[in-house]
């Protein structure tokens, strides 16, 4: 006896090469999705690590040049346009971006004030694809933690 | 023909046709299936690995970004407490889950007022209180400040932090005299120091311009006559790098002046922090406005008081705990006294001088200048003596009981210069008026007979009537008054009482001498001798503040002025000038300070030491400690 069962055995085992390619291919596709996915993913929490620390950089920057170089009233400041800082030099650097990995980050700067005395800064820093970080914060004459 | 076999299947078949073959053969059925699902089992794991990992990371990233976010919320919050405080120290209403205004986050502030344990995220408001509090975990809030808890949230992050601030903030002040420009003085010049105003030990005090000079020296002097002097015991110091002689000039004669020392290219000193002047005027805009009396004393009591416009005090402005903020130019036509502070976002003008007030101060913050007009009442009577005889007389004899009594205060025994009939029972009825007086007045034949029957100081007030009416008159009138009332009997209540009145609050009040020197308080002799002493001291009409005086304009005295406390001149990033106001074609620079007809300046310290007698201003919240939890 020989042929049947191996006729039989033949059949059997180029399904299951078949099917162990089929698997293969599904396992390579997803195993790259992933990978490309992951990838990404970690891109953006860079580039929102990186964003995150410019926003920081920038609002230290700016509590440490105190309440009186905020200027006063309604203002928004668009790096990405390139807006240039007022007569005063706000927004200071770095504004109007940072280059960090190869990417610009931009930074726009939103002013206003609340009720008699706040002066309100909010720093969102962006660049082209992805990474955002945005912070706000409000200033007092003579309060800095820096 | 048999079909030929894949070269794989060979695999399989090309092997010996046995049982143990076939056994073998059927054992390795699915292998490659089997192999390759445990390795795509092995690869998913990786993935599966690698996403977490990544996605880990990402949220790490989110979390530190929240974070940061978080700790500037609650540095927001903190601002906002401070901002309301600023208006308000009793402010204890807080936060519960405020908004930012543009972004995602919430701060939470939680003021706690009971006794008992103070729980952990609770803050302590002591701005106003006179003893220290206790906080939450163990701390002390010093009275004064505030211990402010701050929790922030953001997203899944949060932040609390704690801060101890202070409003009531003592004025740090190096030198009694201090511009950021030129400092020009004419004239006899005394600065000097005392370290309480309850003693006499004396500290050195000097004067400092941060100018750095271009042109005129940054600090002159220069004597009006033959005999004046200039004395400083502290050093004078300038940022003028220029040599001695042409920075800071004082004259080539160098037996004119006595000075502790002369610094060239010194350091620039830091003003005090006092905050922007029209923005602390601003504040307050909803204040009511005070009620200012036609003539006479117009009392500000406790409170907070704004006056749109121009402002102008036909009299004396006594501040009995208040403050004032004047939105344009402040005109005072008599004398400032009392404890409180004047904001004023134009011009503070005096005319007049201070009633003598020891334990108290005034601060007086200025955005465009501070113009001391001081009458000189010294100057006016002896111009009046020399017109009439009967004056000469008088006040000759004002100030020689005046001195005889500081005399007695300072070196007689305490035991026996008191009491009905005493030594200085004797000198206060030379000065004032005792119904009871054994010594009757009599019809004046000779100038000398105006003495008989003491009342000195009350004669001079009607010989002062009898003049023509007019503001040197009437502030003399009202001055000689007030030492009048001090000096006179005793109206006003028991002997006991207003003596107790006096030693818990010594000032010029009526009846006060003579209430204390017939109870015979000895224990109030201390006070009484200060008090006689800032008669003598502010010779009896020269112009006289006690506090503190800080301008982000200019300072221009044009009588001789005599201050107790600190002048501080800090026009730094101004650059209007403004007119003399009595020549007009004259301009000061902000930070210049001038001084035409001499200065009598003493450093007080203690005002400008943390303690009870401290000189404190309610300006700007600042943060004094500050940290995470």
């Amino acid at each position: 006896m020989g042929f049947p069962l191996k006729k039989k055995c033949l059949a059997v085992t180029v399904a299951e090469v078949i099917m162990a390619f089929g698997i293969v291919a599904v396992a390579i596709l997803a195993i790259v999705s992933g990978f490309m996915g992951a990838i990404e993913l970690n891109a953006q929490s860079v580039d929102m690590a990186v964003a995150s620390q410019v926003g920081r950089d920038f609002l230290e920057r700016v509590h440490e040049l105190g309440y009186d170089s905020v200027p006063e009233g309604t203002f928004v400041f668009d790096g990405s346009r390139n807006d240039p800082p007022n007569a005063d030099g706000f927004p200071p650097a770095p504004y109007p971006k940072v280059t960090a990995n190869g990417k610009d980050h931009f930074l726009q700067v939103r002013v206003g004030t609340k009720g008699a005395t706040l002066k309100v800064v909010v720093v969102e820093v962006v660049n082209s694809r992805h990474g955002r970080a945005v912070f706000e914060t409000y200033l007092y004459p003579g309060f800095s933690t820096t | 023909m048999k079909p030929s076999r894949p070269e794989y299947a060979t695999l399989c078949f090309n092997t010996p046709d046995s049982g143990d073959e076939l056994n073998s053969k059927q054992n390795r059925r699915a292998i490659a299936l089997i192999t390759t699902l445990m390795m795509s089992v092995v690869l998913l794991m990786m993935l599966v690995s690698l996403v977490r990992a990544v996605t880990t990371q990402d949220y790490l990233t989110r979390g530190y970004h929240d974070n940061v976010a978080a700790m500037y919320v609650a540095e927001s919050g903190l601002a906002d407490v401070m901002s309301h405080l600023e208006i308000d120290g009793s402010w204890q209403e807080g936060f519960n889950g405020e908004p930012m205004q543009n972004r995602p986050g919430k701060y939470w502030v939680k003021f706690f007022s009971g006794g008992g344990q103070v729980p952990d995220d609770a803050s302590i408001n002591n701005i106003i209180g006179n003893t220290a509090r206790p906080g939450p975990r163990g701390r002390v809030v010093p009275k004064g400040s505030a211990l402010i808890v701050v929790t922030a949230r953001v997203g899944a992050a949060q932040r609390q932090l704690e801060a101890i601030i202070n409003s009531s903030g003592v004025i740090n002040v190096e030198y009694p005299l201090m511009t950021s420009g030129n400092i020009e003085l004419k004239g006899a010049v005394t600065i000097d120091g005392i370290h309480s105003l309850q003693g006499y030990e004396r500290v050195a005090a000097g004067i400092h311009s941060n100018s750095r000079g271009s042109g005129t020296a940054s600090v002159t002097w220069e004597p009006s006559n033959a005999t004046d002097k200039a004395v400083v015991t502290g050093k004078v110091s300038s940022a003028d790098s220029r040599p001695v002689g042409v920075g800071i000039d004082f004259g080539s004669d160098a037996s004119r002046y006595d000075v502790g020392a002369f610094e060239r290219a010194a350091a620039q000193k830091q003003f005090p922090g006092v905050g922007d002047i029209d923005r602390q005027v601003s504040l307050h805009a909803g204040d009511p406005a005070p009620t200012i009396q036609t003539a006479g004393t117009t009392t500000l009591p406790a409170g907070k008081y704004h006056k749109s416009g121009n402002l102008s005090v036909n009299g004396d402005l006594a501040l009995d705990g208040g403050e004032l903020f004047v939105d344009g130019d402040l005109t005072i036509n008599g004398g400032i006294s009392g404890q409180g502070a004047i904001w004023a976002s134009g011009k503070v003008t005096f005319k007049g001088d201070a009633t003598l007030q020891s334990s108290e101060k005034a601060a007086v913050m200025s955005k465009q200048g501070v113009n001391l007009l001081g009458f000189n009442g010294e100057e006016y009577m002896e111009a009046f003596a020399q017109s009439d005889p009967e004056v000469r007389v008088l006040w000759d004899a004002t100030k020689q009981a005046l001195g005889d009594t500081q005399d007695l205060l300072q070196n007689g025994d305490p035991a026996t210069i008191v009491g009905a009939g005493g030594p200085l029972d004797v000198q206060a009825r030379k000065l004032a008026y005792y119904p009871d007086s054994a010594e009757l007045p009599i019809p004046v034949v000779n100038p000398e007979d105006a003495l008989v029957g003491g009342n000195y100081l009350g004669k001079l007030q009607e010989k002062l009537s009898a003049q023509s009416q007019g503001p040197s008159r009437d502030f003399m009138i009202r001055k000689l008054g007030g030492y009048k009332d001090f000096f006179g009997a005793n109206t006003a209540g028991t002997d006991a009482t207003v003596a107790n009145q006096f030693f818990n609050r010594p000032r010029v009040m009526p009846g006060a001498f003579a209430a204390v020197v017939n109870s015979s308080r000895v224990d109030a002799l201390s006070k009484l001798t200060l008090q006689v002493s800032n008669v003598s001291y502010a010779k009896a009409g020269s112009s006289y503040f006690q506090g503190v005086i800080y301008t982000n304009g200019h300072v221009f005295a044009a009588n001789s002025v005599t201050t107790l406390g600190a002048i501080m001149v800090d026009g730094r990033g101004r650059t209007d000038v403004q007119p003399n106001p009595l020549d007009p074609s004259e301009t000061f620079k902000p930070g210049q300070l001038v001084m035409r007809k001499g200065a009598n300046l003493t450093f007080v310290e203690e005002f400008f030491e943390d303690g009870d007698n401290a000189l404190r201003i309610r300006g700007p919240v600042r943060v004094r400690t500050w940290a995470s939890r």
